[in-house]
């Protein structure tokens, strides 16, 4: 946390190295959170662009809170005001969430890679069964592991509320899984 | 998408449809080489189908409800739930069963899903847009004015600015219509005006009278109850 701190103010400071060096860090997460809301990979990565070029001109006015946080909900508020202004028109490709390349995981072996595939080809059935209001709790709380408290204060809610959606989303996309065809492949895989 | 990919996706397929021929001969051909992708293909046909399984009878629906409720503390293990009852519920509810058993894998999954590749060059472009200039003033006050204009009711906002503003500005300024551009009812309205100027004058002086009368008389009732305590 300290680290992100520093950078932030290197960054603040005007130091080139310190600002690629956060994009870097950060890209995988923001592009993330823009793909689920924006479902479209082209519109996304241009969102994702835009959110950095947000983050650089308000660098100045961050202060006094954790930085992914900040920066989760300033990538999620400008992926809401492109989906409301391009309401009318649907997706180039609809991608509730990516099944291409994630950073994590790049040395499995191919099998190991398959079987990963067809499992997240399960879920992302699942989670498109969800409630959009499920769907946003699971990104913030199971996907990108934000707290409970940090959730709350993102979306105005109150903390017993939001604890509660996210055990309904959970409970919800459990039993959706549970009722995939292939859900048993996952109960084997368990270790 | 690899060739196993293609393969559990024709599987998957296959449960809701049965594939054309061509697309059987192909998964059949991969198949006989591939033990993971039969793996996949047995699993399918496995004994857990929570379609069919529906045992929970009204009694145990409430039960179902509130291993819904608490799936999340269950889920992690939290000490402050009666795991042990939602336990031996779970043996006897495929559903609640299937739902517990198939999360660690759904975390695992979720988990993975925090960072997308964007793919290359993305760092090289936002360095791009941003290189240049440390950011200033100029760019804070461009992000507040985009900010402002994206609000969504900004032209009607602008409007009654725009009107406090005139009014402010010109004070001086006659902003009443001409008699040209009154309409026929305003001006008959006018004309009424007119009309029933002499009748507010009596019902001024009826009132005025009035209140003459009720203020003595309730002057004269103080005056009795002083007198009379």
């Amino acid at each position: 946390m300290q680290d992100e701190d520093k950078l932030v103010e290197r960054c603040r400071a005007g130091d080139a190295l310190a600002w690629e060096a956060l994009v870097r860090r950060y890209q995988g997460r923001v592009y993330s959170v823009c793909v689920h809301y924006l479902r479209d990979r082209e519109e996304a990565r241009d969102a994702a662009q835009d959110v950095f070029l947000k983050v650089w001109r308000a660098l100045d006015t961050y202060r006094g809170e954790t930085f992914l946080p900040w920066l989760l909900r300033m990538t999620r508020n400008h992926a809401i005001d492109r989906t409301r202004r391009r309401k009318a028109r649907p997706p180039a490709e609809d991608v509730l969430l990516d099944d291409g390349v994630e950073l994590e995981g790049r040395g499995d072996t191919p099998e190991d890679a398959s079987d990963r595939a067809g499992k997240r080809r399960l879920i992302r059935r699942a989670l498109a069964k969800l409630s959009d209001v499920n769907r946003e709790i699971l990104l913030l709380k199971d996907i990108q592991g934000l707290s409970l408290d940090e959730i709350a204060r993102m979306l105005g809610l109150p903390l017993g509320t939001v604890k509660s959606r996210g055990n309904r989303a959970r409970a919800e996309l459990a039993r959706a899984v549970a009722t995939e065809p292939g859900a048993s492949w996952l109960r084997r895989k368990k270790p | 998408m690899s060739a196993c990919e293609h393969i559990r996706e024709a599987l998957l397929d296959r449960v809701e449809a049965p594939l054309s021929a061509e697309r059987e001969e192909a998964v059949a051909a991969h198949l006989a080489d591939c033990e993971a992708c039969r793996a996949f293909e047995a699993s399918l046909a496995g004994p857990l189908d929570v379609h069919e399984i529906d045992l929970a009878g009204p009694a145990s629906r409430a039960a179902c409800e509130q291993v819904a409720s608490e799936f999340s503390r269950y889920v992690e293990g939290d000490d402050a739930i009666d795991a042990e009852l939602l336990a031996a519920h779970c043996e006897t509810c495929p559903t609640c069963e299937a739902m517990v058993a198939v999360w660690p894998a759904i975390a695992d999954e979720l988990v993975a899903l925090r960072e997308i590749d964007p793919g290359a060059g993305f760092v090289e472009a936002v360095v791009a847009r941003t290189s240049g200039a440390t950011p200033g003033a100029l760019d804070r006050a461009r992000a507040v004015v985009g900010a402002l204009l994206a609000r969504p009711r900004i032209a009607w906002e602008l409007a009654y600015l725009g009107a406090i503003l005139v009014w402010l500005v010109a004070p001086g300024l006659d902003l009443r219509p001409s008699e040209k551009t009154l309409s026929r009812p305003t001006a008959l309205y006018r004309s009424v005006g007119q009309e029933l100027e002499p009748v507010a004058g009596v019902l001024q002086g009826v009132g005025g009278t009035t209140r003459t009368l009720v203020r003595r008389l309730t002057g004269e009732a103080e005056t009795e109850e002083r007198s009379h305590p």
